[in-house]
């Protein structure tokens, strides 16, 4: 299951790396800052994935900070694709709350899936439903509401994660 | 009428340039709509990042295509769905 998961957020890492560089080209030769914000926002979803990726092979300890980091890179990544500044006000205090760089991952890539079309939409959903599940785990856990089902809910949300990813890839594969 | 975007009018432009190259400078303003002295401004910014190839003659301003502008348009249009379905205004 580890070494599944593993391979998925490798593959996601790479599409977000390949489509960051990628966008950076463009940027380069067209001097579009759209591209060169889109470029920011891959870089920064793909080192999460990076950061989810050494989390899965790491220690105890170290686990749980990369795991961690891994969703601030991702909040990160949604934020830059954000436009609206009012939404960004709206959303920064959620940082504050118990779970809240998750839940600010989940409003923020929702946003995103709410502004996009197509396929973007859905992988987007799929992040921001992944990013409610591992804000909710933890949750659950300390108040014992799922006992057994956090694990299982945390490595599903991871795997969301990644498929959001390879869905963008297989439906964009010539971004890359 | 929806306002186009930068992108959009840099993938006109190539477009363009890619099918009839090389072409008079008012013949490509003529088919992508832009005013005149906007176009070339854009075909001079297109020619110092070496997507087009400016000739200047007696007469007329003569665009060429280069093969950066031809990879350069294959990679928009590639991109084009990805973009729109992002929400970014091409």
């Amino acid at each position: 299951m580890e070494a599944l998961l593993g391979l998925l957020v490798s593959a996601s890492a790479a599409f977000y790396f390949l489509s960051s560089l990628s966008l950076f080209t463009l940027h380069r030769v067209v001097g579009e800052e759209a591209f060169l914000r889109l470029t920011l926002s891959f870089a920064l979803l793909g080192t999460g994935q990076v950061l989810m990726l050494l989390s899965l092979l790491s220690s105890e300890d170290l686990s749980f900070a990369l795991y961690t980091s891994s969703t601030a890179f991702a909040v990160s990544g949604y934020l830059s694709m954000i436009r609206a500044r009012q939404a960004l006000a709206l959303l920064s205090p959620l940082i504050l709350i118990p779970s809240g760089i998750d839940m600010l991952a989940s409003l923020s890539s929702s946003y995103v899936s709410y502004t996009s079309h197509g396929f973007v939409r859905a992988a987007f959903l799929l992040l921001a439903i992944s990013h409610l599940g591992r804000s909710v785990g933890p949750l659950a856990a300390d108040l014992r509401l799922l006992p057994g089902l956090e694990i299982s809910m945390l490595i599903w949300a991871e795997f969301l994660r990644a498929l959001a990813a390879l869905i963008l890839a297989v439906r964009y594969r010539k971004l890359i | 009428m929806k306002k186009r975007g930068r992108i959009r009018i840099i993938m006109e432009v190539l477009s363009y340039v890619a099918e009839e190259s090389p072409v008079p400078a008012t013949r490509v303003a003529q088919a992508t709509g832009l005013a005149y002295d906007r176009l070339v401004e854009l075909l001079e910014e297109l020619n110092d990042k070496g997507l087009v190839r400016l000739e200047t003659g007696e007469r007329a301003r003569r665009v060429h295509i280069t093969r950066k502008g031809l990879e350069t348009l294959r990679k928009l249009r590639e991109l084009k769905d990805f973009l729109e379905d992002l929400g970014v205004d091409i």
